[in-house]
């Protein structure tokens, strides 16, 4: 047992990366934003002053006021409480979107790269021909084709998301595939799926993990965009996109209902970024 | 290096092939009825399965998608047994499909109800004569039957006989009086030129999608007129002294006006220029079809939405370039044999930094296209964007096909520009 202060093992690990962070004022502003945004998710139900559904006929695109501080949407909704709801729409759309196309993405990536051959040219010349294309093509006939719903949303996500993430694993898979212990393992005779994810990805997984992390900026990008043009969760739900969608067609009597939830998206996304370009710039600095 | 390029472009054709054929099957698996999205919710299911029979959906999948591809017209002509043309007569907005008769005049077909099948004989000067058709043929149960050319396009199977009398819509426009038995819609296929009509709009596809590609393009190109010089000046300087005051306000300007969505940094833009200053109207609704840069007006806040969403990636890009040019041996060795700063920074420096952000910046043009449409849709601006959306939520398949072909065939076309512009710049690389 250490008994110096500094915590051991992984926790130490954390602790590095976190003093990276706070070595940037910028990086530091973004996990400020960012970790805003996640006790706003949590606590949604004790922050809302209103229920993000109910709808006050009396107060249709009403101005900020007294009891709706941030002023009431097309259908008379708290807008504060609406924002509120919706940060835990997209913190948790975002992650889980990610999760599944870095899932989907890093299994193709090992078994490409690991068997190599004809399995790893037919996987990559499909994924290549998906990343060849453009993003939103692919997000409008995903979506018109299956209707837009929160699982839809994840299933396209992780479709545009995985060729990219197979990339990167595959090259990794490539690199790691010709050290010793790979060897050593392959010469006991174990299975390739054991030598897939219990010997090479271990050893892959820092990339990984950073690759995700700057992925999760770039989800909630394209959650909010696949709202805004319609293409996201079905309407009573609170999502920023969509909440500016149905904003935009009132923004000369409702100015602030379109402002806010931009506000709110813009904040995060730009949080992820500073926060992720932060850490890679002073990271790469003390090197 | 010409069997470089041929390989990438026929490379280009197997995906687009590729892709005509998942949305096909994609559009196919979907749930939905276009037929019922025309017809509306009061529609019968006579009337929808009459729909679906005009549109030509109840033919099994790959006949749709070898008519769609290659068309149909050499095949339907057996059935008409007179040769089809599409071709526009004098007095006629559109063009049409007819049949040729032997006596070279251009007929259709029309079912009247109390008159029965109308013959209209069309002379090449505009001519045009009526008659009732006597000439009906006998199927193999001897009932009299006749093939023809009806006035929306469609080969039709007329019965004399019990012929369905009610009311349908032909290709979404017209209300037609009777109906046939059964319709195939005639199409010359996309490889000749056709990507046919579409379900939405009742409007063939190819005029709406030039109109529509000729928006587009002017936007981006009128924003990539602002974008390239700014955001080339802004990351050469920035990455000339890395880590100056500059440097430190371009990266994290950069940084934030590339992460902000577009249709977040677009609405921004409405309500400063024109709701709270007023100086700009906030939408881009065209009246009539003007070209966009007859109301110069109408282009600013889409402009400058794009502009800020692509300026920051291409300086990002430059500045890091740049600082890498920057430390490269060569710059250092210019710098020690004495050459002038302002020599070393335009012969060596920046010649070599702009290499990089002018291929990336064309491997971009998938984001880009992705912030086109979504400005697009901001502004309601009509451009090919705003066109791929409505018609992807109204499932208007030939719409969506042919604005998918037009987007891979940039996306991919401009990967293989890059390449090829890359090899110019920089010899040490060659293709084979």
């Amino acid at each position: 047992m250490q008994t110096t202060g500094k915590p051991s093992g992984p926790g130490r690990q954390v602790w590095e990366n976190l003093s990276i962070v706070f070595r940037s004022r910028v990086a530091t502003a973004g996990l400020v934003i960012i970790l805003f945004w996640i006790l706003v998710a949590i606590f949604a139900p004790i922050l809302a002053p209103h229920d993000p559904l109910a709808q006050d006929s009396s107060a249709i695109n009403q101005a900020p006021s007294r009891q709706y501080l941030l002023g009431a949407d097309n259908l008379g909704r708290d807008i504060l409480s609406r924002l509120i709801y919706g940060s835990r729409t997209i913190l948790l759309l975002a992650p889980l979107s990610v999760l599944c196309s870095v899932a989907v993405g890093t299994l193709l990536g090992l078994i490409g790269g690991y068997f190599g051959g004809l399995i790893d040219e037919v996987v990559m010349r499909i994924l290549d021909a998906i990343m060849a294309f453009p993003t939103i093509l692919l997000y409008l006939i995903i979506i018109a084709a299956i209707g837009p719903s929160a699982l839809n949303v994840v299933l396209a996500i992780t479709f545009v998301g995985a060729p990219g993430v197979a990339r990167l694993v595959r090259s990794l898979t490539l690199d790691i595939r010709t050290r010793d212990y790979i060897r050593a393992a392959e010469t006991r005779g174990e299975n390739p799926f054991y030598i897939m994810f219990l010997e090479i990805l271990p050893n892959a997984r820092g990339p990984i993990i950073i690759d995700s992390m700057l992925r999760v900026g770039y989800a909630i990008f394209s959650i909010g965009t696949l709202g805004f043009l319609g293409l996201g969760l079905p309407p009573p739900t609170p999502d920023w996109g969509g909440m500016i969608s149905s904003a935009r067609k009132f923004i000369w009597t409702n100015p602030l209902g379109v402002l806010w939830p931009a506000l709110a998206i813009s904040s995060l996304v730009v949080a992820l970024n500073l926060f992720a370009d932060g850490l890679r710039e002073e990271s790469t600095r003390y090197q | 290096m010409a069997k470089y390029i041929l390989r990438r472009l026929v490379f280009m054709l197997l995906t687009m092939l590729l892709v005509s054929i998942a949305v096909f099957l994609i559009s196919e698996a979907a749930p939905g009825d276009v037929a019922r999205h025309i017809l509306g919710q009061f529609a019968s299911p006579e009337q929808v399965e009459l729909m679906r029979e005009q549109l030509g959906l109840t033919q099994p999948l790959y006949v749709r998608y070898a008519d769609w591809l290659i068309g149909n017209d050499w095949r339907l002509t057996r059935l008409v047994d007179m040769p089809l043309k599409f071709t526009i007569i004098a007095g006629k907005t559109e063009p049409q499909w007819y049949a040729v008769a032997p006596d070279g005049t251009l007929r259709q077909w029309r079912l009247k109800k109390d008159e029965g099948l109308i013959e209209y004989r069309f002379a090449q000067d505009g001519t045009q004569e009526l008659a009732t058709v006597t000439d009906w043929q006998l199927d193999e149960e001897g009932e009299e039957i006749f093939w023809g050319v009806d006035t929306a396009n469609h080969v039709v199977l007329w019965r004399k006989e019990g012929a369905r009398r009610q009311f349908g819509a032909a290709a979404g426009r017209a209300m037609t009086e009777g109906s046939g038995e059964r319709y195939y819609p005639i199409r010359k296929g996309l490889l000749r030129g056709d990507p046919g009509i579409s379900t939405r709009t009742g409007r063939p596809v190819g005029p709406t999608i030039v109109r529509r590609m000729r928006n587009s393009f002017t936007l981006a190109a009128i924003a990539f007129a602002f974008i390239m010089p700014i955001a080339l000046l802004l990351g050469l300087l920035a990455g000339l002294r890395e880590g100056s005051p500059l440097d430190r306000s371009v990266s994290l300007f950069s940084l934030i006006t590339t992460s902000v969505p577009e249709f977040a940094s677009g609405v921004f833009l409405i309500l400063i220029f024109a709701f709270w200053l007023e100086l700009l109207p906030g939408a881009a609704v065209f009246v009539d079809d003007i070209a966009p840069w007859q109301d110069p007006k109408l282009l600013v806040l889409p402009v400058l939405t794009l502009t800020l969403v692509e300026i920051g990636y291409v300086a990002r890009m430059t500045r890091a370039s740049m600082i890498e040019v920057m430390n490269a041996p060569y710059i250092r060795t210019a710098f020690l044999k004495g050459l002038p700063y302002r020599r070393v920074i335009f012969k060596h420096a920046v010649r070599n930094a702009l290499m990089a952000p002018i291929t990336v910046i064309m491997l971009h043009v998938n984001w880009l296209i992705g912030g086109i449409v979504v400005v697009e849709s901001v502004f309601g601006y009509p451009g090919l964007g705003m066109y791929m959306l409505d018609s992807a939520l109204f499932k208007d398949i030939n719409a969506i096909e042919a604005g998918a072909m037009v987007m891979v065939a940039l996306a991919v076309g401009t990967q293989l520009v890059a390449d090829v512009i890359y090899t110019f710049l920089n010899p040490r690389i060659r293709y084979t």
